[in-house]
């Protein structure tokens, strides 16, 4: 039985950055042409670092932090720049899916081309509009654990008045997301471990607070 | 001479292209299939179980295109359910073969599965460094030479149906179609007394013809 995810605080950070890591194998020649393979599947990893807030802020992180055990439970986060899209900064209150009922961020229905690059969404709003670095996730659940595929969109796109909208997004969808998965906008999370050797509190002083770092890296499951 | 499929060739020309490895370890009943991707892949009939392990298949670059061809495993981030399975003295001496893949560069399609090598497993160290990273390293050794072979007889059918023109047990192997033997080292044994050894005459025309730098 694997340790219950827990969900990383959204305070006090100052900074923090998604990335996409790829390993490349690559020969750059003086020719100038450059011949590379991938090697194996990219990975989400993440880097953010905790201003020295409030003790509350404080303490929030150190118990977060203990919480993790290590690299035993793994944790939810999501971009805390970009938690909805772009032109809606503030969440979907009050939108409507085209075809009606309420919007909170979840597509009604997703699919995905050959290459697994290109997504089709269809239940949006109509004309909602996505902008670049805009975040998206596919949800389910195996075995009452929840599983997040994280993935950004690299170029923007509007939904059709139906609702509809086929968007580009990096990284490409692992072959193991199941087709019964919910793609949701809200709040997109990827599950990571933390990397103990990068991450942790400083020193505490005498206000109470402390500045810290946290390193994670996906955790990808079926 | 390797020979990928047309796609792949297209892939790698372009350089949308991802590789990976599998590997099947073992024998039936007690099989393992591990690849070096996210979650099941099935080919070849077999599902096999992601390591999420980029780099799964290192090939020992010294000796590529030697007299021993080998490979080198490394199993890290690899799930409790398949560790179990690894009994690591157990693995000693089990076949393993290793599949090269490529995919697209979404990894998305399996254009290309090819068999890279089939050899035993020669040894199974793990590594485990406290805050670091637990690895299971899994030495394949090819069937070029060694496999703690002392002669130059071939496990092959040739070979075998030389000792007994009955006995068909290797059939069905797979074999390497050559094998380097050292100059100076003894006339082996067996092949010797299946060939009948060396005349006294041909002994002679061979010390002429080479000097005598063959010990005979």
């Amino acid at each position: 039985m694997a340790l219950p995810a827990s969900i990383m605080p959204d305070v006090a950070v100052v900074s923090a950055i998604f990335n996409i890591q790829r390993l490349d194998y690559q020969t750059a020649a003086t020719d100038g042409r450059v011949f590379g393979v991938t090697a194996g599947a990219p990975l989400w990893t993440m880097k953010a670092t905790i201003r020295d807030g409030d003790e509350d802020e404080t303490d929030m992180w150190f118990a977060f932090l203990d919480g993790l055990r290590g690299v035993q439970r793994p944790f939810l986060a999501y971009d805390l720049t970009r938690p909805f899209p772009r032109l809606y900064p503030n969440g979907f209150g009050g939108m409507t899916r085209a075809g009606g009922g309420v919007f909170a961020g979840a597509a009604s229905a997703w699919s995905v081309n050959s290459d697994r690059d290109h997504l089709t969404l269809s239940g949006l709003p109509a004309a909602l509009v996505l902008s670049n670095r805009d975040g998206l996730m596919l949800r389910w659940v195996t075995g009452g654990e929840p599983r997040r595929s994280l993935h950004r969109l690299v170029a923007p796109a509007t939904a059709s008045g139906a609702g509809a909208v086929t968007v580009a997004i990096e990284p490409p969808i692992p072959t193991l997301v199941p087709g019964s998965a919910v793609a949701d906008l809200a709040k997109p999370q990827a599950i990571f471990k933390q990397v103990p050797g990068e991450s942790g509190m400083g020193e505490i002083d005498t206000l109470h607070s402390a500045s810290g770092t946290l390193s994670a890296v996906q955790d990808l499951r079926a | 001479m390797k020979s990928f499929s047309t796609e792949a060739l297209a892939a790698i020309g372009s350089g949308d292209v991802m590789t990976s490895g599998a590997v099947q370890l073992g024998a039936v009943p007690n099989q393992v299939r591990l690849w070096g991707g996210h979650g099941v892949l099935a080919f070849g009939g077999f599902a096999y179980a992601g390591v999420g392990k980029r780099g799964l298949v290192n090939a020992s670059g010294g000796s590529l295109g030697g007299s021993e061809q080998g490979a080198e495993l490394t199993l890290s981030n690899v799930d409790p359910d398949i560790a179990g399975q690894l009994n690591l003295k157990a693995l000693r001496g089990e076949p393993a073969i290793l599949w090269r893949l490529i995919f697209n560069g979404t990894g998305a399609r399996l254009l290309h599965a090819e068999i890279f090598l089939r050899g035993r497993i020669d040894r199974a160290p793990k590594e485990e460094t406290p805050g670091g990273q637990s690895i299971i390293r899994v030495g394949i050794e090819g069937p070029a030479r060694g496999l703690g072979r002392r002669s130059e007889r071939m496990r092959t059918d040739a070979d075998q149906r030389m000792i007994d023109p009955t006995a068909n047990g290797f059939a069905a192997i797979a074999y390497a179609g050559e094998k380097a033997i050292n100059w100076g080292g003894k006339p082996p044994e067996r092949s010797g007394s299946a060939f009948g050894g060396i005349a006294p005459g041909q002994a002679d025309a061979i010390r002429f013809l080479t000097g005598r730098s063959l010990p005979l």
